[in-house]
């Protein structure tokens, strides 16, 4: 754990630095195919919906031993009942003594007659859903409203508090990147989606937003009153910024993803099925993919979004003057940033006490 | 905890804040206590949350209202609610909840019972009707009777071949009056009358418009064989409860319109007439809910503009009620079944402690972590942890009792789920402090000016997930919402724990020699944040860049 301090040590005086911001074209392109792949899941696999946006009704009978044989049970239960809209069920067993049994709408008189005829074949306890024909309509609309109101608020949120429209641009393209890998995977997986998933889903869009906004907080921090100095670019100072704030970042993602973890496997371990199951895988991969995208995509992208400003760019021109004069030709480029050798350490030379003789050093940053 | 710091020449005062915070949460423990005591024997302990219907299992059913013209209004759907209340109540069912929710919806909530079967009697469309009384004042059967062939009978004929006059002289002049087709009806009827039970916890009779009626008033257990429909309750335009200028009693002023005004001219001239007559029986008429007797008057004027008074001995409320179930009884809403749910108590069990012991897992997860990261300073996450979840545990308390907010199973997730992004307000005022530190303050000073910092950051982090928390609430359906719910509230309490524990701690720790001095185990001591004494340019000065990691 040390190392990880030490680490962080480095990173913050900028000893050490990945290059976040330079190779932008690289992290985009990973980025890239991992969402067409995850949209290529989404469109080969598709969703698996769950009973609650078809419609239907879903039994959950508790039985002794969860099996093969006791699952033949309840079908046959479900024949047994009389009850001919109830044919041909889906059932699966779900841990170790639950089988869920899914049939087509019914009315509620017949999913009560199947129940009782479940019991019979020696369920212990059936528990029943029923879910009307309109019901995941509702979830679904209300969810894309929910959606579509969160988004303009958040972009007039950021918009306000930085002051910045293209952060607001930068953290919508890092969520929508979030929510679009969440998507893929969750069609890989085969889990059902419900309007658990559902609420998992709008969680990352709150997630992923305070992840980058941690992040940008440091940018904006970094690059106040850049255009009067001639040290650093925005460029150079936003990929600072994301390399200070890394060990935060590491240490929040896997302070966060525990407890979801926990929440996975005790749901689909215990439960087997159920809202904790499609929340937490959700939430798991919307907060790991949250979390990439907040160094990857979001502050890449404020940076490029930023330099096209003619300000920054001539700002930006005086920083390449003054460097190729002083080190007799050093270019930036986004290999060089990486290399550079010590005297790069930005903003924390703030106040930090150095033995070096003022002529010798870079003039500190802000 | 350190020792009560001196009197710090700032003017921030960290121990008593720590101290005031501290007392406030014991002061809502406090509360809880107080409610226990006053509560009635028969509540639940204030001490345990209320539980929602996925953790306790019950049955919960999901009514969607659709209004037949004008839309549906908060006015219609509470009174609808009412009425489903009442009928969840009369099927014999105790301690049912009746909500509205997002609208243009309606729950029903049945804690501890599997009684999904009762979807179809309660979320049929009230129907309020007017009809005349054949024969009142029958006495309630001792025990119910089977009366299915005679009412059987009764159904076959088709009554709305009657024309009103026909159905005004069967009360006037007497059943026999009527045609001979409908005479083994009539014997019918009286047959099933002599079998009927008046229950109040529910009555069972099929209320069909275009048919005659056996039925009673619940309140009087008067049985009467009622007309078929006369007058239907959409014809009511208004219904008040006034005390008439001059006079000293309520009445409930009633207002019929279109076809209803006319037929009621009809009907009390024909009845007033009786009245004057002597024959006060032959004078009434019944307004029936849903099948039940709100009330028979006698009919003591000629109205020929729709307007009349009800009176009788009618209170402020009782006068209210009755205007309310005349105004809203045929409410234009018609139900349909949204969903209903029916989970057992063994697997409301295995969910509650599913979430239980994920929450634990967590929790002890994030703590290990802390620890081996933040050393010293992982016990302030552990304690602010503490004291988060011990305000939240009070929170849910109160806020089950004063809002009735119920701890479900999304729920649980999303207080699971928050112990993440709460201790992550921690990361960031530590990293900052670290970074204070590492440009060479001294942790007092470093405390301070990497609160600041970090104080922006955290406000704005949380600010988003509030506005997150809130978003999902208002636009998510059923249960999803105690997820929003715990989620919104456990980031408010974070930035409470944040600004009223953990800085205030950090501050007096910052005091002590442990932390003050970098202590080995602090997590600030030198070696630990990767400085060597000042040492740190020479190494950085020789030292290549992008060597990620190395450890001095």
């Amino acid at each position: 754990m040390g190392r990880i301090s030490t680490f962080g040590q480095h990173l913050y005086e900028g000893r050490v630095s990945f290059d976040f911001v330079g190779r932008r074209k690289l992290w985009y392109s990973v980025s890239a195919l991992i969402v067409v792949l995850a949209a290529l899941a989404f469109i080969v696999r598709g969703f698996n919906y769950g009973v609650e946006f078809k419609g239907g009704v879903e039994f959950t009978a508790q039985v002794k031993v969860a099996n093969s044989e006791s699952a033949d049970d309840m079908i046959k239960g479900v024949e047994d009942s009389g009850v001919a809209e109830a044919g041909d069920p889906t059932v699966q067993t779900s841990g170790e003594n639950t089988i869920r049994i899914q049939t087509r709408a019914l009315t509620q008189d017949q999913a009560t007659k199947v129940s009782q005829s479940l019991e019979k074949a020696g369920a212990t306890e059936v528990s029943q859903n029923l879910i009307g024909p309109t019901y995941g309509k509702q979830v679904a609309t209300k969810a894309l409203t929910g959606l579509i109101v969160f988004l303009v608020v958040i972009v007039i949120f950021i918009w306000a508090y930085f002051r910045e429209w293209r952060m607001s641009v930068a953290g919508i393209v890092a969520l929508a990147h979030d929510l679009v890998i969440t998507a893929g995977v969750y069609a890989l997986s085969g889990f059902e989606v419900t309007p658990a998933t559902v609420t998992g889903l709008l969680t990352i869009l709150g997630y992923s937003l305070y992840d980058t906004v941690v992040v940008f907080d440091k940018v904006r921090e970094n690059t106040r009153g850049i255009l009067s100095s001639n040290s650093k670019t925005y460029a150079e100072q936003a990929n600072l910024a994301v390399n200070q704030t890394l060990v935060r970042s590491i240490n929040t993602s896997i302070t966060a993803l525990l407890p979801v973890a926990a929440l996975l496997v005790v749901g689909a371990g215990v439960l087997g099925t159920g809202p904790l199951k499609d929340l937490a895988l959700a939430l798991f991969v919307g907060m790991a993919a949250g979390t990439y995208s907040s160094i990857f995509i979001a502050t890449p992208l404020v940076s490029q979004l930023k330099e096209r400003e003619p300000s920054m760019m001539a700002q930006a021109a005086r920083v390449m003057a003054r460097r190729s004069k002083e080190d007799g030709g050093f270019t930036v480029g986004s290999a060089s940033v990486a290399s550079r050798p010590v005297q790069a350490s930005g903003a924390a030379k703030r106040v930090q006490p150095s033995r070096k003789p003022r002529s010798q050093r870079g003039k500190g940053g802000s | 905890m350190a020792a009560t710091p001196k009197r710090s020449p700032n003017r921030a005062r960290p121990g008593r804040t720590l101290a005031l915070f501290l007392a406030a949460i014991v002061a809502l423990y406090g509360l809880v206590a107080l409610i226990g005591v006053t509560a009635d024997k028969g509540d639940d302990s204030p001490w345990h949350p209320k539980l929602g219907l996925d953790l306790e299992g019950g049955t919960r059913i999901t009514f969607q209202a659709k209004a037949e013209s004008g839309g549906v209004t908060t006015e219609k759907l509470d009174q609808a609610r009412s009425i489903i209340d009442q009928r969840v109540n009369a099927s014999g069912v105790a301690e049912a909840e009746v909500t509205t929710q997002g609208g243009d919806q309606i729950i029903v909530e049945i804690p501890g019972e599997k009684r999904a079967n009762i979807v179809d009697e309660v979320g049929k469309t009230a129907q309020l009707r007017f009809r005349l009384v054949w024969t009142g004042n029958l006495a309630s059967a001792a025990a119910p009777v089977d009366t299915a062939a005679d009412q059987k009978v009764v159904n076959d004929l088709d009554w709305s071949k009657l024309s009103l006059d026909q159905v005004i002289a069967a009360e006037t002049t007497g059943l026999p009056s009527l045609p001979p087709e409908y005479q083994a009806g009539v014997a019918s009827l009286q047959k099933v009358a002599a079998g009927f039970t008046c229950n109040p916890d529910g009555l069972e009779v099929e209320d069909v418009a275009a048919k005659p009626l056996v039925t009673c008033d619940p309140a009087t257990g008067e049985v009467q064989i009622l007309s078929p429909t006369v007058i239907e309750g959409t014809d009511v335009s208004s219904a008040d409860a006034v005390i008439p200028q001059g006079q000293v009693s309520w009445v409930v002023a009633l207002e019929l319109k279109g076809q209803g005004k006319k037929a009621f001219s009809t009907i009390t001239d024909a009845l007033f007439n009786q009245l004057n007559a002597g024959n006060d029986q032959a004078s009434r008429f019944a307004v029936v809910l849903d099948g039940e007797v709100l009330t028979a008057p006698t009919t003591n004027g000629h109205f020929t503009d729709g307007k009349s008074q009800i009176s009788g001995n009618f209170t402020a409320t009782t006068s209210k009620a009755l205007a309310n179930q005349l105004k809203y009884g045929a409410l234009p809403l018609t139900f349909s079944v949204n969903g209903s749910e029916e989970i057992g108590p063994s697997l409301a069990g295995s969910q509650l402690n599913a979430g239980l012991i994920a929450g634990v897992i967590g929790l002890v997860l994030v703590v290990i972590y802390c620890l081996l990261y933040y050393r010293g300073l992982g016990l302030v996450i552990i304690g602010s942890l503490l004291v988060a979840s011990a305000l939240t545990y009070v929170m849910v308390l109160l806020l089950g009792k004063g809002v009735g907010f119920t701890l479900t199973l999304p729920g649980i997730a999303g207080l699971i789920v928050a112990i993440g992004i709460t201790a992550d307000s921690f990361i960031v005022f530590f990293e900052r402090i670290r970074d204070e530190v590492r440009d060479g303050k001294s942790l007092r000073l470093a405390v301070e000016a990497g609160w600041v910092r970090a104080r922006g950051t955290i406000l704005a982090a949380d600010a988003v997930s509030i506005i997150a928390a809130l978003t999902l609430f208002i636009f998510a359906i059923g249960v999803v919402r105690g997820f929003a719910f715990a989620l919104g509230l456990t980031t408010l309490i974070d930035v409470f724990v944040v600004f009223f524990f953990t800085k205030p701690l950090v501050s007096v720790l910052a005091r002590t020699k442990f932390f003050g001095q970098g202590h080995k185990l602090s997590g600030l001591d030198a070696s630990h944040l990767g400085i060597s004494g000042r040492k740190i340019s020479e190494i950085a000065r020789t030292s290549p860049a992008g060597t990620a990691g190395k450890a001095n």
